[in-house]
């Protein structure tokens, strides 16, 4: 599960032509990149409804700068970077969560203090560990077409179980967000529904850096769903355009960025962006 | 449910927010079948009070017992709650639906959606409310006085033995507001236990058997036609305050604060 920036340079360097005609899909590089594309932006889209919908998109962005933390100090104590990333930031999110349910601080200031500190000691500890420094811009901005069968499974099995996890506690999660005190007199600790939350975000966020990169993989949580948003007043409806969203701007992004050889997390990001900029639009034309 | 136990047992309770006393030494019980009105100026701590009883706020010290229980552990005996106006967020993409339905999820249980004994429990909800008509709509497309009457469905969709009612009629028109009274005389004749806050006391009292009087002490409890003197007035509200009866209503007349 080492991500490299130099699988997808080199494997860029094939003239548009060939492109057109073989097919970008006999790549195995390809096939690989657009698994996980449909797989993390289905996830991310999904997750990023409820992130949304319950004031959690800068929490989204926490969480996902704290993975830096943990990646640089998964790699200077030697264990894999990712997994890391993943106990790391499962700490960093339910200290938030702690700090925001019992202080007097407000969960935003939380996570300003967290978001600067775990990038700090990330930049620390990157100066102690020479490998991570060569793979550092691929886990800031992506390497989605190095991504390998191992980390196919590791998405597949890890987002598998929050998917599942939604579709279990799905309702639950919904009337908590939405009214989380009606929702403790009615006998649904909104708490524990809280923590579940940032549990699973925390898990989508980590899945996906090998995608989007821990920069812009926020964008992939929050986007899809403030534009589907934009669009529906039904939370069902939205979580299924957030999902087309999600999937449109993975999967056309890849096939953008292979067509004119651009970094394939900016273009993803950017295509995701420019989807919400139309719906915006599309929303305004409607009133 | 069984009659010998009180939905409501407060005793000696006290409740401090930032530091400051905003529930002191208040002991109340409300029986089945009772209908309470629960009165008093802004910030006496009568949300406050509904919140420790709905299992929201611990008490500082005192005990509260909900049909013999923690309250939050509804068990076997729901209750229904319903927030002040506000303290949702009106743009959550929801329909009237949607919301009275999730008075039934913590019934059904995680992993379980909802079937049609549900729907019609909502749709029955909703015309008990007279809102039957607004079921599709979208919160965002509700004016504020439908917000509330939804809000009130969801709280009796549950058939609840204890409503708590947190300014209820607020922005309900005057055929809504008679419809709601009439609706809550109709459970507590069935037994039912109702807590109802309300500023509006020249409407509520009438209409209850019961009223509290709160101030962050318990100022005064009891019938209404006793309770509601011109002494209790005041030392509610801290002002001149006259009641008259006009007809069947009372009005209240508050001079300048002194
Ligand atoms: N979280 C809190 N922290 C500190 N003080 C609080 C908090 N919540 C409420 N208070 C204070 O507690 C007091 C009682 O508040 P409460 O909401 O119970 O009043 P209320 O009787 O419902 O008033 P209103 O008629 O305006 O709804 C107020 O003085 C308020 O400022
Ligand atoms: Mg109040």
């Amino acid at each position: 599960m080492t991500p490299s920036l130099s699988l997808p340079l080199a494997a860029l360097n094939i003239g548009l032509p060939d492109v057109l005609q073989s097919g970008i899909l006999q790549y195995g590089f390809m096939q690989r990149a657009m698994t996980a594309g449909v797989l993390t932006g289905v996830l991310c889209a999904v997750v990023g409804v409820f992130v949304v919908h319950r004031g959690l998109s800068f929490m989204g962005a926490g969480i996902s700068h704290a993975s830096f933390g943990g990646v640089a100090l998964g790699a200077w104590l030697g264990v894999n970077p990712l997994a890391g990333a993943l106990v790391f930031c499962l700490l960093v999110a339910w200290s938030i969560g702690w700090i925001s349910l019992k202080t007097q601080v407000r969960e935003d200031t939380a996570i300003g203090i967290f978001f600067a500190s775990t990038m700090a000691l990330g930049i620390l500890l990157v100066g102690y560990s020479p490998p991570l420094q060569r793979e550092l811009l691929a886990y800031l901005f992506g390497s989605i077409l190095s991504v390998s069968v191992d980390d196919l499974v590791f998405i597949s099995l890890a987002g598998g179980l929050v998917l599942a996890l939604l579709g279990w506690f799905g309702k639950e999660l919904l009337f908590t967000i939405f009214d989380p005190d009606g929702a403790v007199v009615a006998g649904i600790p909104a708490n524990r529904y809280y923590f579940l939350l940032i549990t699973l975000v925390t898990f989508t966020l980590v899945i996906s850096i090998k995608v989007a990169g821990i920069v812009l993989v926020p964008a992939l949580l929050v986007t899809p769903a403030a534009a589907a948003s934009q669009l529906s007043e039904r939370f069902g409806i939205i979580l299924l355009l957030s999902t087309l969203f999600g999937l449109a701007a993975t999967l056309g992004g890849l096939v953008l960025s292979y067509l004119f050889n651009t970094p394939s997390g900016a273009t993803i990001v950017l295509l995701i962006t420019f989807l919400f900029l139309l719906a915006s639009l599309v929303a305004r034309l409607r009133k | 449910m069984s009659p010998t136990v009180t939905p409501v047992d407060i005793r000696d309770l006290t409740v401090t927010l930032g530091g400051l006393a905003v529930l002191d030494n208040v002991s109340l019980t409300i029986a089945q079948g009772e209908f309470l009105a629960l009165l008093g100026p802004n910030g006496a701590g009568k949300s406050t009070l509904l919140k420790v009883i709905g299992g929201l706020l611990t008490p500082d010290s005192g005990s509260v017992r909900v049909f013999g229980r923690e309250p939050g552990r509804p068990g076997t005996n729901p209750v229904g709650y319903m927030p002040q106006a506000g303290a949702i967020n009106p743009r959550f993409p929801i329909s009237a639906r949607g919301v009275v339905m999730m008075g039934r999820y913590p019934a059904l249980g995680p992993g379980r959606y909802p079937r049609s004994a549900d729907r019609a429990a909502v749709a029955q909800a909703l015309s008990a409310v007279g809102a039957e008509n607004l079921a599709t709509k979208p919160l965002a497309k509700l004016s504020g006085g439908q917000r509330q009457r939804v809000f009130l469905a969801r709280a009796l969709v549950n058939n609840p033995d204890l409503l708590l009612l947190d300014e209820p009629t607020a922005g309900m028109d005057t055929q809504a507001v008679e419809q709601f009274y009439s609706l809550i005389r109709g459970l507590r004749d069935q037994g039912k236990a109702v807590v109802v806050v309300s500023h509006d006391i020249g409407v509520v009292a009438p209409q209850v058997d019961r009223v509290a009087c709160l101030n962050r002490r318990l100022v005064a409890h009891g019938l209404p036609g006793q309770v509601l003197d011109q002494h209790v007035l005041e030392s509610m509200y801290g002002c001149d305050a006259m009641l008259f009866t006009h007809g069947d209503h009372p009005h209240m007349v508050v001079n300048r604060h002194k």
